[in-house]
């Protein structure tokens, strides 16, 4: 393959002399002639020396464009050619530099990025006159610092001193087919990759075929394969510890009620650490601080902190731990919404004839105080019938509960699924005036519907059947997996509807009875939740209403519901940023604000019938906020993926296998790749210039013939003359 | 002399393509001719004085030259050389080939025509007598000689009513009328000769043995004569229907002019072995060549 094969589309040119001599053919003038017996006698006579002519001619016009087209393509042959004069190959460089979060880690008060940078520096000093570069960063989306390789490689001085890490992972498969692209920008005929990385394992994803099967075959597809050489920065071993996670204990938190967050702290390193503080403040707060210990290699550890917001609305809440050689990660911060009030529809279908147990549901959503009147629930509860549902949307209603509903319409089932396609909660509850088929025919739609399951009723049961106690991992019931919470197998059941849990991989058991049916099955549906009970709060049913654990899991049930709401206010880096404006909000725009203060525009848009504000760039960790036309404030948290606090390298058995999949070698250090990279140089010749006089003389012979086919005629007429 | 010049601008093909009349074309070719000769060809030909003799009882008393007998007192007749008095055949192409004309040119035929024509008023004017034969593969019309003036409008006639026919087959022609012309006359054929070069020459070769004169005009198109084509054509044979030729012409030049210029070539020599004069015409020339050919003819 030549050094630009994209120029030998080209080559197609070369059948332009044939394709013209065709088309001539076609367009021929006709005349009405007598001396035809001459005319066929000289046919027959030249016919043979005309092909012979005819096919000489073209074939020297075909190989005139071939030998040009081919020479601009630039085509090499490895090894010295005698005939070529010996000049030495230029370089075709292209640097990865890895600016990953990982490379801010500073032991020895110089951090790895800066060590990347001397190296890098050092790598442009061995380039000479005429070679070409360009500078890869990776950590998140790899990034050119040029658009192309240039050959004025002094400018990349400045760039350089410039380059700030990232929070990112450095995903090395897309860095590297990112190299791979700038190297096709260049012509230079000796393609070189040198790699600057503290070599951590998570970049690299060693072993893992399938992710690196592109950027393989990207390799090789190359004209010339490219040599990759590795050099490490920083130390073989790393200590590192890191706050991985803050989780709040409920997905809706409300004002004025103790919130829980769960903290994870994680030791990389491979030394125990002893009584690290962790502080957890908010904006409102004081700082709360507790001790850990943390056990080595990987471990996490769990803290919890409880605290009473005051205020309602978007909130930050903070954790860190003592700083350590790389501080970027001992700190976590999280956004939370503070609710004052979360609405909630309660249709019931029970009929007046029993009216203390949909009672016992309502108060279980709105518990009342009767020592404290002022006490006011943060589930602000409307109780109506289906027949009189009010319009759904989610910035009336965060959850609807539908409890013991005999049939949905029509309309009330679109109503329904375009609430909680827009991100709502449904907790379903069939009961005793529950039609089967009918939930089955417009609920679960085999299963295109609302319903995570099919509807079956069981007769009435002579034994009870109870809840099984189990280690609960949903967040709606990980309170119960403590049973001093909560006794699940206190709960009995005498009669119940079973759902066949289709195993579709949209629906999923959330809890089950003794004899294995689901008692809480729950489903995703667009953006929003829904839970489905076996049970109604109905005391020939069941006896849950009775249970102590009966309103925290109603309350717990309902937050998770409703926490489906708002879009995730913590995500991962590149991930966007979505802002829900009320209906009646005029707002045209957002205005967005990013880690570093810079401020960016949002246009607000509409989708699923709702009005959305999303930003997409988000590359750089770190607090952004976004605010609406009204100057309400929300903040988003964007976090690069925890395992990149983990910066151990890669083992020898990666190292081997990195170096066998892409060809690549590893230095020890820079004299090694001095050694390996620049003291001797690959033998490479190009042979356009000879191209180019093999099309010179085609054309001096093409000309020379034509000429002297034509002449022949001439001679023949002026002899005749 | 501006009558003269007038006359001879008549000579060239292309401005006598405007006349109508055949007779019109060949009065003005005639005399444009002649004028430009300066020496009229009534002198010489048909009535040449010989020389006298004696009276002798039974000679016509018209005949006796009485000035001579005013001189002498005897009586002398004047004897008359006999008037040999020329039969010319004229043969005039018809085929379909003869219907080539390039650009700026007569056609072939038309050009014969009008060769034909002055030809045949030209010998009628001398007291000969001419007659007109058109063919293509068959003999189409056939008008015997006669020295009568009036004859000269039924030749004209016959030109007028020539029409572009089939091919030609000119062996079979001249063998037919190698054996039709009984009296030895003149033979001119008027013809581009596009035949089979043997067959042409056996059929002259019979005229010659039938003691004819024969004279050969080859009328040719300058198209024809220096294939002057380029870019890639198809040649539609006039002769038959349905043939064709698909070729680039300028790389097939020198081949066809060699073959062309050796099939004349060889008619030249062939003629000159059998003693028929021959010539060449190209419709562009004027008809005075022509003309001064069948004068050279003849004279010898």
């Amino acid at each position: 393959m030549p050094l630009n094969p994209s120029i030998l589309i080209w080559m197609a040119l070369a059948g332009a002399p044939v394709v013209i001599h065709l088309l001539n053919r076609r367009r021929y003038r006709v005349i009405n002639w007598g001396a035809m017996q001459f005319l066929e006698q000289s046919v027959a006579k030249s016919s043979r020396r005309l092909l012979i002519e005819q096919l000489l001619i073209l074939m020297l016009r075909t190989l005139l464009i071939a030998f040009i087209v081919y020479a601009m393509a630039r085509p090499y042959l490895p090894g010295a050619m005698p005939v070529m004069p010996a000049a030495r190959p230029k370089r075709n460089v292209v640097v990865l530099l890895d600016r990953s979060m990982s490379m801010r880690y500073d032991e020895n008060r110089v951090a790895n990025l800066a060590q990347g940078k001397e190296a890098v520096a050092r790598i442009i000093g061995e380039l000479q006159k005429g070679d070409s570069l360009n500078i890869v960063l990776a950590g998140g989306r790899p990034q050119p610092l040029l658009k192309e390789p240039v050959v004025d490689i002094e400018q990349f001085m400045d760039l350089l001193r410039e380059v700030e890490p990232m929070g990112d992972e450095a995903n090395m498969t897309e860095a590297i087919k990112e190299a791979l692209a700038q190297l096709e920008k260049s012509y230079n005929p000796l393609r070189e990759i040198y790699i600057i990385t503290d070599r951590q394992a998570f970049g690299w994803q060693a072993k893992t075929e399938t992710r690196w099967a592109d950027t393989v075959e990207s390799l090789e597809r190359g004209a010339l394969k490219p040599t990759l050489h590795v050099l490490q920065v920083g130390q073989a071993e790393y200590e590192n510890a890191a706050v991985t996670g803050i989780t709040p204990a409920h997905s809706s938190v409300g004002i004025y009620q103790p919130a829980r967050f769960d903290v994870r702290i994680t030791n990389f390193g491979k030394e125990r650490r002893e009584k690290v503080n962790v502080r957890f403040t908010t904006g409102d707060s004081r700082e709360k601080t507790t001790q850990v210990d943390l056990a080595s290699g990987g471990n996490s550890v769990s803290v919890s902190f409880e605290h009473q917001f005051d205020t309602p609305g978007s909130q930050l809440v903070r954790v860190s731990i003592d700083p350590d050689a790389l501080p970027a990660d001992d700190e976590m911060v999280a956004s939370v919404d503070v609710y004052d009030a979360i609405p909630v529809l309660l249709i019931d279908g029970t009929g007046s004839s029993d009216a203390q147990t949909p009672g016992a549901l309502e108060l279980a959503l709105r518990p009342r105080d009767s020592e404290n009147p002022d006490f006011k629930s943060l589930l602000a509860v409307q109780v109506c019938r289906i027949d009189t549902m009010p319009s759904l949307s989610t910035s009336k209603f965060h959850l609807v509960v539908m409890h013991d509903v005999a049939r949905v319409p029509d309309r009330q089932v679109a109503e329904l699924e375009r609430f909680v396609f827009s991100g709502g909660g449904l907790l379903v509850m069939p009961g005793r005036n529950s039609d089967p088929a009918s939930f089955n025919r417009y609920l679960y739609r085999d299963g295109d519907g609302l319903l995570p399951s099919k509807l079956e009723q069981v007769p009435a049961l002579k034994d009870p059947v109870r809840a099984l106690a189990q280690a609960f991992t949903h967040p709606a019931l990980a309170q119960f997996r403590d049973p001093k919470n909560g006794d699940f197998t206190l709960i009995e059941v005498y009669k119940y509807f079973r759902y066949v849990d289709p195993r579709d991989g949209k629906s999923r058991v959330l809890a089950q009875l003794g004899n294995s049916d689901p008692l809480f099955i729950e489903k995703t549906f667009g953006q929003g939740r829904v839970i489905l009970s076996a049970v109604p709060v109905d005391k020939g049913w069941t006896n849950l209403q009775k249970r102590s654990f009966f309103l925290p899991l109603m309350q717990c049930t309902a937050y998770y519901l409703a926490g489906s709401v708002q879009p995730p206010r913590n995500v991962l880096l590149g991930s966007p940023l979505s802002l829900f404006l009320p209906p009646e909000s005029r707002s045209r725009t957002v205005q967005v604000i990013d880690p570093e203060e810079n401020e960016h525009e949002v246009k607000v848009a509409e989708k699923d019938g709702r009005r959305v504000a999303t930003f997409t760039d988000t590359q750089k960790p770190g607090t952004y906020r976004m605010l609406d036309g009204d100057g309400k404030q929300t903040f988003y948290v964007v976090r690069p993926p925890e395992q990149e606090s983990n910066i151990k390298p890669l083992n020898p058995d990666e190292i081997a296998w990195v170096e066998k999949t892409l060809g690549a070698t590893f230095a020890k250090d820079w004299d090694d790749l001095r050694v390996r990279a620049f003291s001797k140089t690959r033998e490479l010749r190009e042979f356009w210039q000879l191209l180019i006089i093999a099309a010179i003389l085609v054309l001096l012979l093409e000309t020379l013939l034509t000429g002297r086919f034509a002449a022949r005629s001439q001679r023949i007429e002026a002899a005749r003359a | 002399m501006p009558q003269t010049s007038k006359l001879s601008e008549y000579l060239k093909p292309e401005n006598l393509q405007k006349l109508a009349r055949m007779e019109i074309i060949a009065r003005l070719v005639v005399e444009g001719f002649i004028t430009g000769m300066h020496k009229s060809p009534h002198r010489g030909f048909s009535v040449e004085f010989a020389e006298h003799r004696q009276y002798v009882p039974g000679d016509e008393i018209r005949h006796i030259n009485w000035k001579a007998f005013a001189r002498s007192d005897r009586y002398y007749i004047k004897q008359y050389e006999e008037e040999t008095n020329l039969r010319g055949y004229i043969l005039l192409d018809c085929s379909a080939s003869m219907s080539y004309q390039s650009n700026g040119s007569v056609s072939k035929l038309f050009y014969g025509k009008c060769l034909a024509a002055a030809l045949s008023y030209l010998m009628l004017q001398q007291q000969d007598s001419a007659g007109l034969i058109t063919f293509d593969s068959a003999v189409k019309t056939y008008l015997p000689p006669r020295a009568n003036p009036t004859h000269l409008k039924a030749i004209l006639h016959q030109i007028d009513e020539a029409k572009i026919g089939k091919e030609t087959s000119l062996s079979n022609i001249f063998h037919d009328l190698a054996e039709r012309i009984k009296k030895r006359g003149l033979i001119i054929i008027i013809s581009d000769l596009f035949d089979n070069i043997k067959d042409i020459m056996s059929g002259l070769t019979h005229f010659r043995h039938k003691k004819h004169e024969v004279l050969i005009f080859q009328v040719l198109d300058p198209d024809e004569l220096t294939f002057p084509f380029r870019s890639w054509t198809m040649f539609n044979n006039l002769e038959n229907d349905g043939h064709k030729l698909l070729t680039e012409p300028q790389r097939i030049r020198a081949a066809y002019l060699r073959s062309l210029n050796g099939f004349v070539a060889e008619l030249r020599r062939g003629c000159g072995q059998k003693r028929i004069d021959f010539e060449q015409l190209n419709t562009r020339v004027p008809f005075d060549t022509a003309l001064a050919a069948y004068l050279a003819n003849r004279m010898s």
